[in-house]
């Protein structure tokens, strides 16, 4: 439950933040996202059907943000989330480098998806190779951050829980 | 008890001598016999040991206090410096907002003579934010549906045209700026009147598609709106040509290249025109 708090929490302070700062964190047509880390970041805590449909909920939150068609954003974030529960129901386990290049290659898959969705598939090359290669080199900091943050969730609610029982 | 041993006369008589002698030395120094020359001797050595202990006492003492003089200087320039940085710090301040008003003040007067240009009523916007994806060129604005804006309607900056509302909610609405790979715009070249097709082209800027490679066009061209789209009305400035190419001989089109007159990344505030579709401007012939 804590990693769909911050799923919603993070998401949406990073949509905020992203549409008001975005100049500044824009070159060319990419620009740092921290909706593609989260996203998989999320994806490797929840289990298929439950995190789907979060994740559904989360692109429909994240489309208001966007002039491109409503149902872009929860199908390229449904398709990411499937993809890694895939990866993760086929490997034993995931060290954190691989995990960092499994961001990369979601990223990619999202902004195929949303380029293609918004009809500008031509930016593909080289704006959405170059977005999925600053989103890996961004996500060891991101993951770093929303660990952290879920951590606190964490330990709030268990305070309030031992609170509540006394 | 002991008995009290008496001093000798003739001792007696040395420590007077004595007492004598020192009180005529102190005498002799302290009074000016200059006339009679008889002190001379004995105050030049008093004086030059006097002298002697005052320079060796002189000059730690003077050096003592010179290095407290600056010590407490240090401290004062200290304060004071402390106290002139943060009034330059605060002075700096005013002056950027000062700065930023007078900035401000010229981009809202060149608003102003463009709304003067124009027909029918306006509304000043802010722009607060841009869209999610980046490789879409939209801007959000502070005004929406209760200020009277809807969807279509132009919205202008100091130097022409910027792009068109696409959504409205409340208090904000959505612009399609005219660099956005998805905005197109009806347009003409005002020294020639060739019709064409206004392309966004993201960061590229924009370029005028749908010229024929018969029709005379040239670098520093005008490009302003037709009014065909029935969003814009005609005359509006739009940008300038910047590169004209033969395309490939198969290619029925010209490749020119525009240079939009409002500057898209750096526009804080626009107009947004309450109408749409509405024929003639004031301003449509002036560059």
């Amino acid at each position: 439950m804590a990693a769909t708090a911050c799923l919603f929490i993070l998401g949406y302070a990073a949509a905020v933040l992203q549409s008001s700062a975005g100049a500044l964190l824009q070159v060319g047509l990419v620009r740092v996202d921290a909706l593609a880390a989260l996203l998989c970041w999320y994806s490797l805590r929840q289990d298929a059907l439950y995190g789907a449909v979060f994740v559904v909920l989360f692109g429909l939150l994240i489309s208001s943000f966007s002039i491109i068609p409503a149902y872009v954003f929860p199908l390229s974030y449904l398709l990411g989330f499937l993809t890694v529960r895939y990866i993760v129901s086929n490997v034993l386990e995931l060290s954190s480098w691989q995990v960092y290049l499994m961001t990369g290659f979601v990223s990619m898959e999202i902004s195929v998806v949303q380029l293609a969705g918004s009809g500008s598939v031509d930016l593909v090359w080289p704006w959405g190779v170059l977005q999925a290669f600053v989103n890996v080199l961004t996500a060891p900091v991101l993951m770093a951050v929303f660990g952290r943050i879920e951590a606190l969730l964490k330990k709030l609610r268990k305070e309030k829980g031992e609170l509540s029982t006394r | 008890m002991p008995q009290k041993q008496k001093r000798s006369p003739r001792k007696k008589i040395i420590v007077f001598i004595c007492l004598v002698l020192f009180a005529a030395v102190i005498g002799l120094v302290t009074i000016r016999f200059s006339a009679l020359n008889l002190a001379v001797p004995a105050a030049m050595m008093v004086r030059d040991t006097s002298g002697r202990l005052q320079q060796f006492l002189f000059v730690p003492v003077s050096r003592i206090r010179t290095l407290w003089e600056s010590y407490v200087d240090v401290r004062e320039a200290r304060q004071e410096n402390e106290i002139l940085k943060a009034r330059l710090a605060q002075l700096q301040t005013e002056i950027t907002r000062y700065r930023e008003a007078l900035i401000e003040n010229r981009r809202l007067r060149q608003l102003l003579d463009v709304k003067r240009h124009l027909n029918g009523k306006t509304v000043l916007a802010h722009i607060v934010g841009c869209d999610l994806a980046p490789w879409r060129a939209v801007a959000t604005i502070d005004r929406g549906k209760r200020d009277g804006l809807m969807p279509d309607m132009p919205v202008l900056s100091q130097g022409g045209v910027i792009g068109r509302i696409t959504e409205t909610s409340m208090s904000f609405s959505r612009v399609m700026l005219i660099t956005d790979y998805q905005s197109r715009i009806a347009a003409i070249i005002q020294r020639n009147r060739a019709r064409g097709l206004l392309a966004g082209h993201g960061p590229d800027g924009c370029s005028l598609e749908y010229v024929e490679k018969g029709v005379d066009v040239e670098p520093g061209d005008i490009v302003i709106t037709s009014g065909m789209d029935a969003v814009f009305q005609k005359g509006l400035l739009l940008g300038k040509v910047v590169s004209v190419k033969a395309s490939a001989q198969s290619n029925l089109f010209q490749e020119i290249k525009v240079e939009p007159f409002s500057d898209v990344g750096k526009t804080e505030e626009v107009l947004v025109l309450l109408y749409s579709n509405i024929q003639g401007s004031k301003g449509a012939e002036k560059p």
